[in-house]
């Protein structure tokens, strides 16, 4: 049971973490004409 | 400047590539694709990219549009009877700065959580461009002031001019569309004779023929090639801002000094 919890908490952190993560790891698209 | 600013918070999609020629640019299927999944459109303005508006319509683009040269002093000058602006601002290192603090403020605008890095990529940058504008100074008063002459294709380095006391002359005017009429060409040979005018250079994004005949028939040397509209390759010799701004003073330099 504690196990069990401990892995639902992984994950939720995880997916937390890993969302914002994601969302910095993503970098911003732009377009420049030359410079 | 955008990747300098921006860092790795932004993934940067340039039009005009190493040597090309944004005056006279055709812009690609690819183009239209890569802008419409851009959040920011970074262009030079004072009239340089005449095939953006079609690009920017033909994408579909939803994003903000920046113009990195908003705040400069425009150079205005007249060509054939008509009043033209000269779009090349970025070649005064005083603009330069304008440039990075509009750059630095849309990236803010467009990603504020990256205003601590995009702060402090731009300070950084800005310290660069202060150091080469010590460079280029220093550089241009040891020439001695009657060799501060150049000669080159089409009037790209008004603003260098203006802002370190070098005097250009081109035969075609500030884009690379116009070309140079027979009397223009005769003209300048007769400038380059009479001033005494030591050296013509060629330039990356144009055709070498026209200075070549002139050197020929003026006796100028040819002093080397000036970077005026964009970059060489990452690995030549001015695949950034500031080394297009190094190698373009060191090749003034060793040309015009001896």
């Amino acid at each position: 049971m504690q196990r069990r919890s401990f892995l639902i908490a992984a994950a939720a952190l995880a997916a937390i973490f890993g969302a914002s993560a994601g969302a910095h790891a993503e970098p911003m698209k732009v377009s420049a004409s030359i410079w | 400047m955008v990747k300098h600013v921006g860092g790795d918070r932004v993934e940067v999609f340039t039009f005009v590539g190493p040597n090309g020629d944004a005056h006279v640019y055709e812009p690609t299927p690819a183009d239209a694709n890569e802008l419409s999944e851009s959040k920011i459109l970074f262009i030079n303005g004072l009239g340089l990219e005449g095939w953006m508006t079609r690009l920017e319509e033909s994408s579909g683009f939803k994003g903000a549009v920046v113009t990195a040269s908003n705040g400069v002093a425009p150079r205005e000058m007249v060509e054939e009877e008509k009043t033209v602006t000269d779009p090349h601002a970025w070649q005064s290192l005083a603009n330069g700065k304008i440039y990075l603090a509009n750059i630095r403020d849309a990236l803010i605008t467009a990603d504020p959580e990256g205003k601590a890095t995009y702060e402090a990529n731009a300070q950084k940058f800005l310290e660069q461009i202060a150091a080469m504008e010590t460079t280029v100074k220093q550089a241009i008063a040891e020439l001695p002031p009657e060799r501060r002459k150049i000669i080159t294709t089409h009037d790209a380095f008004g603003y260098f001019g203006a802002a370190y006391g070098m005097e250009f002359i081109a035969p075609e005017g500030v884009s690379t569309e116009s070309e140079a009429s027979a009397k223009d060409v005769a003209n300048i040979i007769r400038q380059i004779k009479a001033e005494k005018v030591p050296a013509v250079f060629l330039e990356n994004v144009t055709d070498s023929r026209l200075l070549d005949q002139i050197a020929k028939e003026t006796g100028a040397k040819i002093g080397g090639t000036l970077f005026s509209d964009a970059l060489s390759p990452p690995d030549g010799p001015a695949g950034t801002y500031l080394d297009m701004f190094r190698n373009n003073i060191e090749t003034m330099s060793e040309a015009l000094s001896s």
